[in-house]
């Protein structure tokens, strides 16, 4: 599990989070390396959301201690590039394509420090990026869903991160477009960005990440490419079908109970 | 009727009425932008309404704590209020800006529910103090309707200080604002002071209603507030736009208002908002034909 040749840049130990008395997230391990490519999957309200919160230090833990990039996560997160699930409701907010892309520069200018040129050049980078360029002028609200999903890639991308954390980045976007955002994805962490996503989507995950883990509340994560059938029978107590590179390798027996539920 | 425009601008009255009218609209325009955009209408309505205790509160200290200090005799001589319930008004709305705010930040439920607790208390607060003032409260109604005819001098330039803070204020934080309009969580993770220009946005929400209840009163204010920022929100595509679009809306729905008011002579803060709001319908209408 520990890897001592390259750097750990996300480490939980031991975590318990959630909202009042009732944990989401159950004595939660684990540890990123820089250069990882991680997918963990899991039934909606599984903790999946509330574990990007954590790392982000938008949700202190109730226990245990969380650090990114070897600070705790107010400081560490500067280091993070996050890219929030895309949803149909999003506010019919007027600002652009590339007003949202600059945001991700916030953090590297204070108060009362106005954005620089070096700046825009970053954001066109990661608007190019991403294929947005062309579309940079027009209102976030006229995009469709998979290409709002990229200005959110592209405004990580323009904090130059170390550790990109992506939530669901394909739940309500078209097959052939998820396919774009997964290269796109592989591509960034060839370069040598640690990326680490949620999603409950197993179909698409197998077949891109190197490494996988379920969440449903306690994390089993291994560091390893494959799915152990225990691994998924603990955090789906619905049927399963997981696929690799398109084609299903592993049927798992099919319960009558079907669960899910929708997540907020 | 068209030629009573001219005629008017002979008084003092109608020159200061209309100066007040093209400065609120600057301060309503640029905040009317976020208040819709980042839809804060109910908390801005809370604001306003308890700001009316302070008007309370300042007939109070001007008709009774006054006197009261001065030990009788000196403050008696000068019967109008004066800037005192325009003062009251403007450390009333502060408090409740603050004050709903921190509320609204700190619950995660129900803060809908406090802010029309406070939004009742405050405008109670102001009845009563009201009720208690002695002497001459008969132009309360100006607060409730609106009194553009009789804003003085002093209240120009203090409408002028206004649009210099915020217009200063809003390009200052204009990417913070623009961040949290948007998106708080994102503005959060890059270490953007959330709750602290949530606030100082409250304030300046504050101050923009205090003055524009002096033209169109208390119970319009957030209409007048929200509708130019809600016609332009239909065709803008940018913020910056939308609020200049709301400034040079806002200026003609008062100027247009006002000449009605005085041509018809009827109520200038109803005719104002009359104009905006068939400005707005129209808006939809020809909104709903283009789509």
């Amino acid at each position: 599990m520990s890897d001592p040749g390259r750097r750990e840049v996300i480490s939980a130990r031991n975590v318990w989070a959630g909202y009042g008395n009732d944990p989401v997230l159950e004595d939660v391990s684990f540890s990123a390396y820089e250069g990882d490519f991680i997918g963990l999957i899991g039934p909606n309200g599984g903790g999946k959301t509330t574990l990007l919160r954590v790392l982000l230090g938008l949700l202190p833990p109730q226990r245990g201690e969380v650090l990114v990039a070897g600070k705790p996560p107010e400081e560490g997160r500067q280091a993070i590039g996050y890219v929030p699930q895309a949803i149909e409701f999003d506010r019919d907010v007027p600002i652009s394509v590339r007003d949202v892309a600059r945001m991700g520069r916030l953090g590297k200018r204070r108060l009362l420090q106005p954005y620089t040129a070096a700046d825009d050049a970053i954001v066109a980078e990661a608007l190019r990026q991403v294929e947005l360029y062309d579309m940079r002028d027009r209102p976030i609200g006229d995009l469709s869903i998979g290409q709002r999903q990229r200005a959110y890639i592209a405004r990580a991308l323009a904090t130059r991160p170390e550790i990109l954390l992506l939530d669901e980045p394909t739940s309500s976007v078209d097959p052939q477009a998820s396919v774009g955002v997964y290269d796109l994805l592989r591509q960034l962490n060839d370069d040598g960005v640690t990326v680490l996503l949620v999603t409950h989507d197993i179909g698409v995950i197998s077949s891109h990440v190197k490494t996988v883990g379920c969440l449903n509340r306690q994390l089993h994560y291994h560091g390893t490419r494959d799915l152990s059938a225990d691994m998924l029978e603990q955090a789906y107590p619905c049927p399963v079908e997981l696929l690799a590179h398109g084609v299903p390798h592993r049927v798992f027996p099919t319960h009558q109970d079907n669960g899910q539920e929708e997540e907020g | 009727m068209i030629d009573a425009l001219p005629g008017a601008l002979g008084y003092a009255f109608m020159r200061h009425a209309l100066a007040a009218g093209v400065l609120v609209s600057v301060a309503s325009g640029i905040i009317g932008t976020i208040v819709v955009v980042k839809r804060m209408v109910f908390i801005s309505g809370g604001i306003a309404h308890a700001a009316y205790g302070g008007i309370g509160l300042g007939y109070y200290a001007k008709y009774s704590l006054l006197p009261l200090i001065l030990a009788g005799g000196l403050a008696t001589g000068d019967q109008r209020p004066g800037s005192w319930p325009l003062l009251g008004a403007m450390l009333f709305s502060l408090l409740a800006a603050v004050v709903m705010g921190v509320i609204q930040r700190r619950t995660q439920q129900r803060a809908d529910t406090i802010i029309g607790v406070l939004w009742a208390i405050g405008m109670a607060v102001g009845i009563l103090l009201i009720d208690l003032s002695e002497g001459y409260t008969a132009d309360l109604m100006s607060y409730l309707f609106g009194s553009i005819l009789a804003v003085e001098r002093s209240e120009l330039l203090l409408i002028l200080g206004l649009d210099v803070a915020i217009v200063v204020l809003v390009v200052l934080l204009y990417k913070e604002l623009l961040a949290i309009t948007f998106d708080e969580t994102f503005a959060t993770v890059e270490n953007v002071p959330v709750d602290a220009i949530y606030i100082v946005l409250l304030c300046l929400i504050a101050l923009t209603v205090v003055v524009m209840m002096r033209i169109v009163g208390l119970i319009m204010v957030i209409a007048m507030l929200t509708m130019p920022a809600a016609i332009a929100g239909q065709y803008a595509r940018d913020m910056k736009r939308m609020m200049v679009a709301s400034i040079i809306l806002g200026m003609t729905f008062t100027i247009v208002g006002l000449w009605l008011s005085y041509a018809w002579n009827v109520t200038s803060g109803a005719s104002i908002i009359l104009v905006s709001g068939v400005a707005y319908l129209a808006s939809l209408a020809v909104g709903s034909l283009r789509s």
